[in-house]
């Protein structure tokens, strides 16, 4: 198994590729129901999802609440479990990784969540908290904890990181949370962190600090990360290529500036255009539709978007379209474009 | 004759034993029709202000000084039954994740019901009448009226609100972060539904928001609050194309743009002062990159510098260097 | 030190909690001094000029009175004080060591092993700690530790029940997700991530246990059940009972009662106090 490691580590291919991946959630069913042979009700959270990330690249993955983005997040570093399909990491099938080769998997995947108010211990001091994987994987002994932890802290953009050992999560502003928790992630040199909506709760003020620092540890370091957001703007500025997912499938996917100046897909195009600009110069074209975004359950046949869609045919209605490439690089699922 | 005029206010909370003066020698004008934005951080004392204005402010709040001349009553003198005339008759506030705000165990029409009760001897019959007429408006099914807030999704939530804050006809309404925590296709409907609404039907707005993107589409003047202070106001125009205040020049590097070439985002370092201590001379003396002493020892001026265009800073003449500077990411390292 | 200072600066600012502490500390030395302050013999059966000194009211030459037997009521509650420190400590560790242990494990794992384990601690719920009292003690014999062993078997039911909701509550937390994404494993996230926050739960209940056991222990002495080697608060009121005198020698039965309320109230104060102890604006990290 360790030489198995050793070996993919050279691998030259995707960090990540994901294949086909579903995450559907049982929801609880009545006794009646199920003795009548009725199926469980479940919520397709990630209902087909394909895709690769380079070494070094960061794709943004993007869409409203519900659309499976943050599940995706957390079955790619084994937070949840998938239902089927395929996670590749480094080359190795995530379902089939057992004890040492777990332990390597998860220094080399980590993730950062959305809440800095909720995603440190508030009991542990920043040390602690920074150095949990040291203390997991048994590194280094007291002292060189100490200088790796603080290595850690100044990537993050903590200094004097001597000063934040001893501090307690409530003793910090909302921005310095996130960067702990961006130092936990990265004291161990991850190839892969995925990153999820790590400054929608931060100060204006304040996000464009850690948006700058996720960019800089991507070309500094190489890692490859997953910045998962409903904020195109922010997506825009430091992503490499972007997915766009609708109630658990990507709609389309390509090049940030493919995405942004020749998006296909009329979802894509909708999200674009509700975007509010700071310009009291532009005028900025709404796209037709209405309607809520539906819950991933109970889903109708035919393309998820048909409900909402200003361009729907009879087609779509009937079986959901596959993802095409339409260009180098360019995928759109929809029937428009076949 | 402005429809709501706020001079000097300030407001102190008292909290354990620490006062925070979250508001600080606040002024500012709203006439009747006009939109006007209030944007700043968490914790600049915007809401503290719309908590005054709407009379909401909770009691260990406590108003040092200061006036609220609406449609000239001083709202700071009113007793309790004026207080309960006015509200939702003429003052009407939609608070931030109001949509959460619904009691879960009874339907809306009864919530509606009961809020309209509070302030005025209106029919049952009437009250629903009006609101199933405001449901419309916003965009909602009259018949889910009866329907449970869990049947709603957030966005139809903040609609129910929004009708409900609209049933007695008020003049002056206060949207406190009305689309944080909703989706981005959602919040862009419901926004255009409100201004649309509140255009046709001619009332006033205060629209409260950390997102300089809304401000700038919905509003037709802009305060910026810093700390407590109001630190610039102007047209939308005048604060996006033309700011005075370093602040305000900060702000336009920290939003990322969806169109137009990438640009550079800058953040600014530091954070926002704390409420504690009253502050000497300018409160974002801490983080602005051409501070001098001046500025940490006076309170600057409110300086004119265009028309109905003020920033309350000490070098208003040094503007164009400023804007050059502030583009600069090296004008912002500590 | 620094920190110990800290705490008691803290704490002494709720009087309660204060009196809390002092009173238990009080009762701490008392039993551990207990042979060495009590004024008399507490078996021994007192006389004068021959005479049996039967339940004799408060006077200067004892002060709480004399039982039924002659002996010193102040030397038998002196004494008593042994037992109720030794049973309410020891079953009160034991109590919540078996049930923050039960509740973290069953909140952490849910599924069937939650299910288990709270199958087992409604067992516990319904089993009454009196009735069980008397059929242990019927089958092993009246001794002290057989009376923590009953104590112990039952009391870490609301702990477990407490410790696991808590635990339901935190193991969703986006901090126990972070410690999984980093490879801590179930042990180390129970113990290490998660305890820390339910500690001052723990301690809590831990406190109110030292209460509860008392009583318990009581209630089974007063049942006759207890150790009869051994003077307890609980003890006396049954030979008060047996003998009949509890209408009429107010001073045999207050000095245990007033003894056995006080405890319970200063644990409890106690309990209250661990709040503050544990929060994390004092202390700094694990």
């Amino acid at each position: 198994m360790e030489m198995l490691i050793e070996e993919q580590l050279n691998f030259d291919g995707p960090i990540v590729e994901v294949k086909d991946l579903k995450v559907h959630f049982v929801l609880g069913t009545g006794i009646v129901h199920r003795i009548l042979g009725g199926e469980p009700r479940t919520v397709k959270a990630v209902d087909g999802v394909s895709v690769s990330i380079k070494q070094g690249e960061i794709l943004g993955l993007v869409g409203e609440s519900g659309c499976g983005k943050t599940t995706t997040g957390m079955a790619l570093v084994g937070l949840y479990a998938s239902s089927s399909g395929e996670i590749l990491f480094d080359g190795n099938n995530l379902k089939s990784l057992k004890g040492k080769s777990a332990k390597a998997f998860r220094k080399k995947a980590q993730i950062i969540f959305q809440n800095p108010y909720e995603s440190l211990n508030p009991r542990f001091n920043v040390f602690n908290t920074v150095a949990e994987m040291l203390a997991i994987y048994r590194v280094g002994r007291a002292n060189d904890r100490n200088l790796t932890v603080a290595r850690a802290l100044v990537q993050a953009g903590l200094r004097p990181p001597e000063s934040y050992f001893n501090k307690l999560p409530h003793e910090l502003s909302g921005g310095e949370r996130q960067r702990v928790a961006i130092a936990r992630a990265i004291i161990l040199s991850p190839k892969f962190i995925v990153a999820d909506e790590p400054v929608s709760m931060l100060d204006v003020s304040v996000r464009a600090g850690i948006l700058n620092l996720i960019r800089s540890l991507s070309e500094k370091s190489n890692v490859s990360i997953l910045y998962i957001s409903h904020d195109l703007a922010s997506v825009r500025y430091i992503c490499n290529r972007i997915a766009i997912m609708y109630l658990g499938k990507i709609v389309e996917l390509g090049d940030t500036d493919t995405i942004i100046n020749d998006r296909l897909h009329p979802y894509s195009n909708a999200l674009v255009s509700s975007i509010p600009v700071a310009d009291p110069d532009v005028q900025r074209e709404r796209v037709a539709g209405t309607v809520e975004v539906p819950t991933p359950v109970d889903l109708p046949p035919g393309c998820r978007y048909a409900p909402r869609c200003p361009h729907v045919m009879d087609e779509c209605r009937r079986d959901e379209p596959g993802l095409r490439e339409v260009a180098l690089g360019h995928w759109v699922r929809c029937y428009l474009y076949e | 004759m402005a429809l709501l005029e706020v001079s000097h206010l300030s407001i102190n909370y008292k909290v354990a034993r620490d006062t925070v003066h979250a508001v600080n020698d606040v002024s500012l004008k709203l006439q009747k029709g006009e939109f006007l934005g209030l944007i700043g951080e968490s914790g600049c004392g915007k809401t503290t202000v719309a908590m005054a204005i709407a009379k909401i402010l909770p009691p260990n709040a406590e108003v040092i000084e200061g006036e609220i001349l609406f449609k000239d009553m001083n709202l700071l003198d009113l007793d309790k039954e004026q207080v309960r005339k006015l509200r939702w008759q003429e003052i009407a506030i939609v608070p931030q994740s109001s949509m959460n705000s619904l009691d879960p165990v009874y339907p809306i029409r009864s919530q509606m019901v009961e809020a309209v009760r509070c302030h005025t001897r209106m029919e049952k019959k009437k009250i629903i009448e009006r609101a199933s007429e405001m449901f419309n408006l916003v965009g909602l099914d009259a018949e889910r009226l009866r329907d449970y807030p869990h049947q709603f999704s957030g966005g139809m939530k903040q609609r129910a609100i929004i009708a409900m804050s609209l049933i007695l006809d008020p003049s002056l309404i206060i949207a406190d972060e009305p689309t944080t925590g909703l989706d981005v296709v959602v919040q862009d409907q419901i926004l255009l539904q409100f201004t649309r609404i509140m255009k046709d039907m001619h009332k006033s707005v205060l629209l409260i928001t950390h997102d300089i993107s809304i401000v700038a589409e919905n509003c037709d003047r802009v305060a910026v609050m810093y700390g407590g202070r109001i630190v610039e106001t102007g047209t939308v125009r005048d604060i996006l194309k033309s700011p005075f205040h370093p602040y305000s020049i900060g702000l336009q590097n920290a939003f990322p743009n969806i169109r137009g070439s990438q640009k550079v985002l800058i953040s600014m370092p530091g954070y926002p002062p704390d409420l504690l201590t009253p502050i000497q001379g300018c409160a974002f003396a801490g983080r602005c990159p051409f501070v001098t002493d001046l500025c940490r020892r006076e309170l600057p001026p409110f300086a004119r510098v265009g028309t109905n265009h003020y920033s309350l800073c000490h070098y208003t003449d040094r503007v164009s260097e400023f804007r050059d500077l502030g583009k600069e990411p090296e004008t912002w390292v500590r | 030190m620094k920190k110990l200072q800290k705490i008691i600066v803290y704490v002494t600012k709720d009087p309660l909690g204060t009196l809390g502490w002092l009173v238990i500390i009080f009762f701490g030395l008392t039993a551990i001094f207990a042979s060495h302050i009590v004024p008399y013999d507490p078996n021994a059966r007192n006389y004068e000029n021959g005479k049996l000194i039967r339940l004799e009211p408060p006077s200067s030459e004892h002060l709480f009175g004399t039982t039924y037997y002659g002996q010193d009521v102040l030397s038998q509650t002196i004494m008593g004080t042994q037992v109720s420190v030794l049973v309410g400590l020891v079953s009160a560790f034991g109590t919540t060591v078996v049930g923050t242990i039960v509740g973290l494990v069953a909140g952490y794992y849910g599924k069937w092993v939650d299910d288990v384990l709270m199958r087992i601690t409604d067992v516990a719920y319904g089993t009454p700690v009196l009735g069980c009292a008397i059929v242990l003690v019927a089958v092993l014999g009246p001794s002290v530790w057989n009376v923590i062993l009953v104590i112990s078997m039952l009391l870490w039911r609301t702990t477990a029940r407490s410790i696991r909701a808590q635990t339901l509550t935190l193991k969703e937390r986006p901090f126990i997700w972070a410690a999984k994404a980093a490879g801590a494993s179930p042990f180390r996230i129970m113990f290490v991530h998660i305890f820390p926050s339910v500690a001052s739960l723990s301690f809590f209940y831990a406190a109110l246990g030292v209460g509860g056991a008392v009583l318990s222990e009581s209630g089974i002495s007063f049942l006759g059940l207890g150790d009869p080697l051994r003077t307890s608060w609980g003890q006396m009121l049954y030979f008060a009972f047996i003998t009949a005198s509890i209408r009429r020698a107010w001073w045999w039965v207050v000095a245990p009662g007033a003894c056995i309320s006080l405890f319970v109230m200063a644990s409890y104060f106690v309990g209250r106090s661990f709040d503050k102890i544990f929060n994390p604006k004092l202390s700094a990290g694990w």
